[in-house]
């Protein structure tokens, strides 16, 4: 399917709002993937939020989305890919 | 209060719900929250559904994307509507993914009629696939959207092209009027699209509020209400720091509370 205005304008905004990382206003659709994501992540893994506790599983979280896509509408694939890594970040875990 | 008012139901409201039996007009279920649910939990929500009329919003049509309609997706609703005899079917006018990367919120499209166009399409299908109507709610709009029709006249023309109804998020102008100045009585005198339910929550009174459902609505809220009086019937949503079922009656129907209160003591 060729591209048309509004499905590059969707690509475009997602890019810059969606996926990226940026503070005040402008970033509050990131905020609210990393909230959703923190939704769906503390349901599905509530031992390992509990061992990291909740700021550090936050800032995992935040850190994992800043690196990952979404791929499903609930969000339920993000959980073996987060546990991936955190495995491959050992370092992340001492903060 | 002269709105007819129902909750949006959440899992652990269910046997509370059953066991007391509160005098409500109607229920609202999120389809998403019983897409996988095992069959004893759906042996429950059918319960309710021989109590109350059931309303099913669902979160994940991503009516607006660009991207292919999920043909499994609206498969599963279909029957789960058709199981479970539902009143009525929303979901947003809102879109949620690009290229298969989705948002876990709902988006904002641009006012154009290309954006008009790209929806009647959408529309035409997904409500001939599921053999109804649908309505589309209006959502929280945090950041400015390209094009000028006014946001009203989207969900005009969509009715008058599609027959797709509103569900009236009266919260979500508030929060929308915060963020970007939009004038929620502006709307509402702008509408002629037909109101299929209505929607109430609250937040946190901060400058810039995201619309969470972590309070009771505010005041100003149940005053747009009030100046609508849709006859449609309108729900409370609540989500974050969800209070129990006993805490929430009293919001929308505070006789009713106390009766469902003494028949637990």
């Amino acid at each position: 399917m060729s591209p048309t205005p509004l499905s590059e304008w969707q690509a475009r905004f997602f890019s810059e709002r969606v996926s990226e990382r940026s503070s005040g206003p402008e970033g509050v659709y990131f905020r609210e993937q990393v909230f959703g994501a923190l939704s769906v992540l503390s349901e599905a893994l509530p031992e390992v939020q509990s061992s990291l506790g909740a700021s550090n599983f936050r800032y995992f979280v935040r850190e994992f989305l800043s690196s990952t896509q979404v791929k499903d509408a609930l969000g339920t694939g993000l959980v073996e890919p987060f546990l991936s890594f955190l495995e491959d970040r050992p370092e992340l875990t001492t903060k | 209060m002269t709105a007819r008012m129902g909750i949006s139901v959440r899992r652990e409201w269910v046997e509370p719900l059953l066991a007391t039996q509160p005098s409500l007009p109607v229920l609202e279920i999120i389809f998403e929250q019983w897409l996988f649910a095992s069959e004893s939990a759906l042996g429950q929500l059918e319960q309710l559904g021989e109590r109350y009329p059931l309303l099913l919003h669902c979160l994940s049509m991503n009516i607006g994307s660009c991207d292919p309609l999920d043909k499994d997706y609206f498969e599963r609703l279909r029957a789960f509507a058709d199981r479970f005899d539902v009143a009525g079917i929303s979901d947003h006018l809102s879109w949620r993914s690009i290229d298969g990367n989705w948002s876990l919120s709902l988006l904002p499209l641009p006012r154009t009629d290309e954006t008009i166009g790209h929806l009647a399409d959408r529309l035409d299908e997904v409500q001939a696939f599921l053999g109804r109507r649908i309505a589309l709610e209006n959502v929280s709009q945090y950041l400015p959207v390209p094009g000028n029709i006014p946001p009203a006249e989207m969900f005009n023309q969509l009715h008058q092209r599609c027959g797709t109804a509103i569900h009236l998020d009266f919260n979500n102008l508030l929060v929308s009027e915060r963020w970007l100045g939009e004038s929620p009585a502006a709307f509402l005198d702008a509408l002629t699209a037909e109101i299929a339910w209505g929607h109430v929550a609250g937040q946190e009174d901060v400058p810039l509020p995201v619309d969470d459902h972590s309070r009771r609505p505010s005041a100003a809220c149940m005053e747009l209400l009030e100046y609508v009086a849709p006859t449609a019937p309108v729900i409370l949503e609540w989500d974050r720091h969800r209070p129990s079922l006993q805490e929430l009656l009293p919001v929308i129907a505070p006789k009713e509370a106390e009766r469902v209160a003494n028949t637990l003591v």
